[in-house]
């Protein structure tokens, strides 16, 4: 297929392009100059064949000492063809880039990102600031010269409060006309109960009415892309599951299948289907904690204990195969940590079991409530363009009649193998997401029961990739001859030679499109590792959604959107 | 009521009230305080990162921190005592932090749960504050990444052992209240 839309490419884009050519997964990268980006964006947008609806990042490189010095990347994807493309556009150091604002809204937070952490500016940026970071930060983190354990200075000034009021609402679109006496500016966060963590948002009230809302992120700015380029890629694998803690293992995937891409590793059957066992077990755990949560904002406190009861039980299941409740690191580079653990598949047919009956409780508990109803029904609409347009993704995107799951229209780690349906609901409201994600706990209640069916029908220990170039050398092979011994003491010192190219990893997470886009030189650190996660994109569109709602409807919005402010803030 | 730690040398504390032993009352009322203190320490609802989840893992049915006391978490810093740095914290929250605890009324404690709330864990980064006892007291840390529940409800034993036992000067008091 890649050749296919790689042609099409370079017949739409004739000589906006400098270079057309496929990535290490076989994805088309076109190579773009600054003056005809929007025109290239408009066609690959228009064009019916290519037909990419929907931006999945906007990202930069910073390839000093090349002049010139960045490349701004821009990920699309096909929501009827079901295919990846990207664009590199070469831009100087200060040289503004135009902003795709006007083509993707969802390119906003994007443009403001690779702003702050890189310092490439984008003309006609309706708001550009300093999105993760503070205002006043000294420099660019992701610039290749910025040291990533520098100690900062004070970056907020003596003054916090008052630094605080005076971002408050720096980031407000004009207004639309009304008396500005009326309306009082109302802050919440980043310590506030039902922001799901360090979540600060500024709401322009007119009574309880939500006139206007600013998202303020970066309360959770970690610098783990940053981080990324200082570690090796197996040491990488540690911070990942730390981003979206509600899914550890989903994260952990991304990356490893990103990077086999790069390497062209071929994991072997058994680790594929212990991948997607966990990832299902993750999507379940994750949604359960949504479910506490969003329940108890609401005002059903018993839902949390019933839902984290739950998740304890497949917390112990991550205990038996990672040694952790929530930061296993089991996923590796070519398969995974270690093989599933005696007696694991009885422990998991077990909860599966009495599972169904536990999703009984939660629906007898909200389905049917009044009061659920009442509080989430017609609440938090985005109606379909707008989804896509905002780059929505998984349930959010679902509820609203998007029907598309990575795991079924680019099947990763054998999911075509699998039999599931996937849930869409038509009415974009608080009630079609939580309907979205209980089906599709059933569903993955489905995956779970057949991957371990799959598992047994492949032999036991092969849990990792035998190129042990790429692959770390299982215990029980290490002592076998001196080869073997030399591999084993390269990977846990040196680390892998992963070769120069690109990729990009994706998996359907239980937020979203979850994506790794990394780049290799050729060296055992990455050169760039760009994570996509679907809570920032997500949380991008919340202003959209509350408009003309109350205060307590914000509430249930944030609930519905899922968001992890690890992975938002990265 | 009872209890050694509260009576002291002899007799219960009403009896004493009776015999007007007030130079024995004086540290027997801190006893007497910090045993109250102690069994309804009101934590902080102030989520960081993946150790508020285990720390909301505490407070669920399979830990159940209401046994010692402590399920009443707090939304406002002004009603309550105990501030659990549960997670990685920015310079960007830092101050937002510190003025939460500056709002929680005397006395209070802190507790610096995980690795990365108590020295900046794996995160060696430009973002992190590498340990929040750069800009908080913190009385008691608790290792691990996240910490087991159990290692937060041990974190909260210990810090009830201290202060009932009436002479435990948390480090607040030692740097002079601001």
């Amino acid at each position: 297929m890649s050749a296919a839309v790689r042609a099409r490419l370079v017949q739409t884009l004739e000589r906006l392009a400098r270079e057309v050519y496929l990535d290490a997964a076989g994805e088309p990268v076109a190579v773009v100059e600054l003056p005809n980006l929007l025109e290239a964006v408009r066609r690959l947008r228009d064009d019916p064949g290519l037909a990419c609806d929907y931006l999945s990042f906007v990202s930069a490189q910073d390839l000093s000492p090349r002049v010139p010095r960045f490349d701004a990347i821009y990920q699309f994807y096909s929501l009827s063809k079901h295919h990846w493309l990207r664009l590199r556009v070469p831009v100087a150091d200060g040289e503004a880039v135009p902003t795709l604002c006007g083509l993707y809204r969802t390119a906003g937070w994007h443009e403001c990102e690779t702003y702050d952490l890189f310092g490439i500016p984008f003309a006609g940026h309706p708001n550009l600031r300093r999105i993760l970071l503070t205002e006043r930060w000294h420099g660019h983190p992701l610039r290749k010269e910025y040291d990533a354990r520098l100690e900062p200075v004070w970056p907020l000034g003596t003054d916090v409060l008052q630094n605080l009021a005076d971002e408050a609402l720096a980031g407000r679109a004009g207004g639309n006309g009304e008396d500005p006496a009326r309306r009082i500016v109302l802050n919440m966060g980043p310590q506030h109960p039902a922001t799901h963590g360090v979540l600060r948002l500024a709401l322009e009230l007119d009574g309880e009415n939500i006139v206007d809302c600013v998202p303020h992120i970066g309360y959770l700015h970690t610098g783990i892309e940053k981080l990324s380029e200082v570690h090796n890629w197996t040491q990488n694998i540690t911070h990942y599951p730390r981003m979206d803690y509600l899914s550890p293992m989903n994260n952990e995937l991304a990356y490893c299948l990103a990077v086999e891409r790069l390497l062209g590793l071929e994991v072997p059957k058994r680790a594929q289907y212990i991948r997607v066992l966990m990832s299902e077990l993750t999507r379940i755990i994750s949604h359960l904690v949504w479910l506490g949560t969003h329940a108890m904002d609401i005002g059903a406190m018993t839902v949390f204990l019933y839902t984290f009861a739950e998740r304890e039980k497949i917390l112990e299941m991550y205990e038996r195969v990672g040694g952790q409740r929530m930061m296993t690191a089991y996923m590796r580079i070519g398969g995974v940590q270690a093989d599933l653990p005696g007696g694991f598949p009885e422990v998991v047919r077990a909860w599966a079991k009495e599972f169904p009956r536990q999703l009984s409780i939660y629906h007898g508990l909200l389905t049917k409530n009044p009061i659920w109803r009442q509080r989430t029904m017609g609440v938090g609409v985005l109606d379909r363009e707008q989804s896509i347009n905002y780059g929505l993704s998984g349930p959010l995107a679902r509820a609203v009649g998007i029907d598309w799951d990575l795991r079924r229209d680019n099947p990763y780690s054998s999911y075509e193998e699998f039999n599931f349906d996937i849930p869409v609901e038509p009415h974009g409201d608080i009630y079609s997401r939580y309907l979205v994600r209980m089906e599709e706990m059933v569903q993955a209640h489905r995956i779970v029961l057949q991957a371990l069916d799959k598992i047994a029908q492949t032999a036991p220990g092969t849990y990792i990739a035998d190129d042990y170039k790429k692959a770390p050398v299982p215990r029980s092979v290490v002592n076998r001859s001196i080869e073997e011994l030399i591999h084993h003491f390269k990977y846990w010192t040196e680390g892998i030679l992963v070769p120069a190219g690109e990729a990009y990893g994706f998996i359907e997470a239980s937020k979203g499109e979850l994506g790794f886009f990394v780049v290799s030189d050729g060296s055992a650190k990455p050169q760039r590792v760009k994570v996509r996660g679907p809570s920032f994109v997500n949380l991008s569109a919340l202003p959209e959604m509350v408009k003309g709602h109350l205060i307590a409807d914000v509430v249930a919005v944030i609930g519905s959107i899922d968001i992890v402010l690890g992975e938002v803030d990265r | 009521m009872g209890g050694r730690g509260v009576t002291g040398r002899g007799g219960t504390v009403a009896e004493r009230f009776r015999l007007g032993e007030s130079s024995a009352l004086v540290t027997s009322l801190n006893k007497f305080l910090g045993w109250f203190q102690a069994n309804s320490i009101w934590p902080l609802t102030s989520g960081l990162a993946c150790c508020a989840i285990e720390m909301m893992s505490a407070s669920a049915s399979r830990f159940d921190i209401a046994r010692f006391g402590s399920e009443v978490f707090r939304a406002s810093p002004r009603q309550s005592d105990l501030l659990i740095v549960s997670g990685r914290l920015s310079w960007k929250m830092a101050p937002v932090l510190r003025e939460l605890y500056d709002q929680m009324p005397f006395p209070k404690w802190v507790i610096s749960m995980g690795a990365c709330a108590s020295c900046g864990g794996v995160f060696t980064t430009y973002a992190i504050v590498h340990g929040v006892d750069h800009i908080l007291p913190v009385d008691i840390y608790v290792p691990g990444c996240p910490p087991r529940p159990e290692a937060l409800l041990d974190a909260l034993i210990k810090l009830q052992r201290r202060i009932k036992s009436g002479s435990y000067i948390s480090p607040t008091v030692r740097e002079g209240r601001r």
